[in-house]
């Protein structure tokens, strides 16, 4: 593990996390930039250590793959959301005054932190074998 | 390679998808078990052409990291869904005199994200197949 690799990594996760969060108001099923940061942060570095290596090499990290991998991993978090555009919460709100004041978060279930606890797993074990 | 990739990952969907569905009540955030399958084969054989393979082999498959995404992916999707406090579970039960249609529901939520995951899902996997 390189200084540089966790730094691109970062960097990466950054990127993409303030895409789908600026471009798409997009901030995952927990409503948490952080959780989705942390997501694809962990995702990408376990993709880091277990995708093939392909196409362009900065610095000795092929980040293509890695890069392509944390976008796909992003969109199965955006995908796994709530939808949240502004017609169908004008919608619910219709049905449901009192929607509006309810919280439209996923909470943190165990399943989160087992996620959590697998991604460190994979990197652990990346570095391991 | 092709047929014990597709059969692996065909495999390993429905002991993932049976686990959470069956062993904890859970089909993801659309509710749906066949979508709940339907990403977690997408993610498994797509991972079968871009994972570094490691671990016992079968049919010239290494099958570890296949199941491993498929059991991440699985995770991800479980993680997602809203969880429901003992009160409000007991309040929905006593408010629902009709229970709603579940499928329309979650048809309704598939939101755009759903699709570029399905159509992102299925170029890698041919992506795959052509780099290799």
């Amino acid at each position: 593990m390189s200084f540089f690799e966790v730094l691109l990594y970062t960097a990466l996760a950054v990127l993409i996390t303030a895409v789908f969060a600026i471009v798409f108001k997009q901030r995952g099923p927990w409503g948490s930039l952080w959780a989705f940061f942390l997501i694809i942060f962990l995702a990408i570095w376990a993709a880091g250590l277990w995708v093939r290596p392909y196409g362009i090499e900065t610095f000795g990290i092929t980040w293509v793959p890695v890069a392509f991998f944390g976008v796909l991993f992003a969109l199965v978090v955006s995908a796994a959301a709530p939808p949240s555009n502004r017609r169908t919460m004008q919608k619910e709100e219709k049905i449901d005054p009192e929607a509006k004041n309810k919280p439209a978060l996923v909470a943190f279930s165990a399943y989160f932190w087992l996620l959590m606890v697998v991604l460190a797993i994979a990197i652990i074990l990346g570095y391991i074998l | 390679m092709f047929v014990s990739e597709l059969l692996f990952a065909l495999i390993f969907a429905i002991a993932i998808t049976l686990f959470f569905s069956y062993g904890f009540k859970n089909r993801g955030p659309w509710g749906n078990i066949w979508i709940f399958f339907v990403v977690i084969f997408l993610g498994i054989w797509a991972a079968s052409r871009w994972v570094e393979p490691f671990g016992p082999t079968y049919m010239g498959t290494a099958w570890m990291p296949l199941l491993l995404i498929g059991l991440l992916v699985g995770l991800l999707l479980a993680s997602s869904v809203p969880v429901k406090g003992y009160h409000q579970k007991k309040r929905e039960a006593e408010e629902a005199e009709t229970p709603p249609s579940t499928d329309k529901l979650s048809l309704a939520a598939f939101g755009m994200f759903f699709w570029i995951l399905v159509t992102a899902l299925l170029m890698v996997i041919a992506f795959g197949y052509l780099a290799n």
